[in-house]
């Protein structure tokens, strides 16, 4: 669950979070484009090394490399892939498709951890975006955490009734907590429909569309990092189409 | 070692990330004992609870569990000897009917299949889910449910039974049900903690009570005793027993002697006919 942790928001007093998540989103479209059109390992250490100082800037550099140790593994898993999938390729190939997922890992991450989910889904709505949409992304947020605890829960349940998820072969282990999953799948159903009863009741999908009780305004500094941003992604596209590698 | 003990903690710390949630708790109970623990949401009682069967292991000082030190033993050893039935059972039922749900426990402590199928009876009878043996647990109302979880722990004949919050949204009946349950293992003398919020359901049912506030315990003693000290009762942001209460009015107010002491209703009927009579 370490891993999650680095993916939800972390109240705090930085310039990352007073940004609105519609410029920082331009960033991570930025990012995003650029790890995906280039497949030079140094471009895409320097795209995490950049990302490392925004995390400084952020304040969230501990919550932040929770998140990059975590996908460590999965970075590893993808190299020795390539490597055996694609011989041809080289072991530089493998290299850049590892990087790639660790800065795509790595810039979600810090953009999930300066946003918070209501503010996201706030703008997401000023810009046009469906409420069931929005609300479809706010609450898989916010629920990360309640599912940790049902988690925990339903563990400690089938450990008192003697149930060994320490102990045991490998086989055993995974055979024992494919039983979790039962009372965690219900358990997770049965929350969601008494969800979607209370939005209903409470007038959730109604004819009308309601308007913003604050909306969301992006400041000078917003406007600037989103021109910076549009016009930093135009430049690499058009780079990159012009010449291709 | 005391082995009349069942439970013993010593001086026990307990910390979730930094925040101590757990102080110097201190407490002893007696085999065949029905021990409550009471108090405000965040008091620590559940916490406190999750140290009997190892769930949770002490930062500082020890718990004791017949004999047994839990930082030592593995759950799954401890689990044989505390049963514990959890608040909500939608936590903790998964078999796709009654009948496996209860030979869960019962298989994974290696119990021989006969000994298995005659446990499963019995609980099946004793809890009255016999007809519903071949149905989803999922498919029982809540009252059921919460029977189900208690007859999957006490099918495995644990000498201890922890229950939290066993009359957690339950009914008057169904209340009743868990007040004849506790009533039988206390015949099959195996040691109960409770923790619960519902004092009128404590005041009747318990030998001792535990009161915690804010990770510590605030008293401990007889439940005539605990529950007759409303300043007590108030510190562990309790409201006292209707009887309790009743009866501490008439006595501020000189209708009944300060000295007397009322426990039931039978007592302050008993107490106004004298007075009447005096």
């Amino acid at each position: 669950m370490s891993m999650l942790e680095g993916f939800l928001y972390k109240p705090k007093e930085s310039p990352l979070h007073k940004l609105d998540p519609r410029s920082k989103a331009v960033i991570l479209v930025f990012y995003t484009v650029t790890s995906l059109i280039y497949l030079d390992p140094i471009v895409l250490i320097l795209l995490l090394l950049s990302v490392v100082l925004l995390s400084i800037v952020g304040k969230c550099v501990r919550e932040w490399s929770k998140s990059v140790k975590a996908t460590l593994t999965f970075a590893l898993v993808i190299f020795i892939l390539n490597v055996l999938a694609s011989p041809g390729l080289g072991y530089t190939y493998a290299l850049a498709m590892s990087l790639r997922f660790l800065s795509l890992a790595a810039a979600f991450s810090l953009y999930f951890l300066t946003t918070p989910p209501e503010a996201l889904a706030l703008s997401l709505e000023a810009a046009g975006l469906p409420r069931d949409f929005t609300l479809m992304l706010t609450l898989s947020l916010r629920f990360v955490p309640t599912l940790a605890r049902d988690l925990q829960i339903v563990t400690d349940a089938f450990r008192s009734r003697g149930l060994k998820l320490d102990s045991g072969n490998y086989v055993e282990r995974l055979y024992n907590f494919a039983k979790l999953l039962t009372p965690l799948i219900v358990f997770e159903i049965r929350r969601s429909l008494m969800i979607a009863e209370a939005l209903e009741s409470r007038g959730f999908g109604g004819a009308v569309k309601p308007s913003l009780y604050k909306p969301p305004k992006m400041s000078l500094i917003d406007y600037m990092i989103t021109a910076g941003g549009l016009v930093a992604l135009g430049v690499i596209v058009c780079y990159h189409l012009g010449f291709p590698q | 070692m005391d082995y009349e003990d069942a439970i013993v903690v010593k001086n026990l710390y307990f910390s979730y990330n930094e925040k101590l949630v757990l102080k110097n708790i201190n407490l002893q109970i007696k085999k065949g004992e029905i021990v409550t623990i009471m108090g405000e949401n965040g008091a620590g009682k559940t916490t406190l609870i999750k140290h009997f069967n190892g769930l949770l292991k002490p930062k500082k000082g020890k718990v004791i569990v017949l004999g047994m030190d839990t930082s030592q033993t593995p759950v799954s050893q401890l689990a044989r000897h505390v049963g514990m039935v959890f608040q909500n059972p939608d936590y903790q039922l998964f078999a796709e009917t009654v009948e496996e749900e209860i030979a869960m426990a019962l298989r994974n402590f290696g119990f021989p299949e006969e000994k298995v199928k005659a446990r499963v009876e019995w609980a099946l009878k004793v809890f009255e889910l016999d007809r519903y043996r071949k149905r989803s647990p999922y498919l029982l109302s809540i009252g059921e449910r919460k029977r189900l979880s208690i007859a999957s722990v006490i099918s495995y004949d644990p000498p201890i039974v922890v229950l939290d919050e066993p009359t957690a949204g339950q009914d008057f009946l169904q209340k009743e049900k868990i007040a004849e349950l506790l009533f039988l293992l206390k015949q099959m003398k195996k040691t109960i903690v409770m923790v619960t919020h519902d004092v009128e359901f404590a005041i009747k049912r318990s030998d001792r009570i535990v009161l915690m506030a804010d990770g510590e315990i605030i008293a401990q003693g007889p439940t005539f005793e605990i529950m007759s000290s409303i300043e007590l009762l108030e510190r562990a942001r309790l409201k006292p027993p209707q009887i309790i209460e009743t009866a501490y009015i008439l006595k501020r107010k000189n209708i009944l002697p300060s000295e007397i002491s009322i426990f039931t209703p039978k007592d302050l009927v008993e107490a106004i006919a004298k007075n009447v009579d005096a």
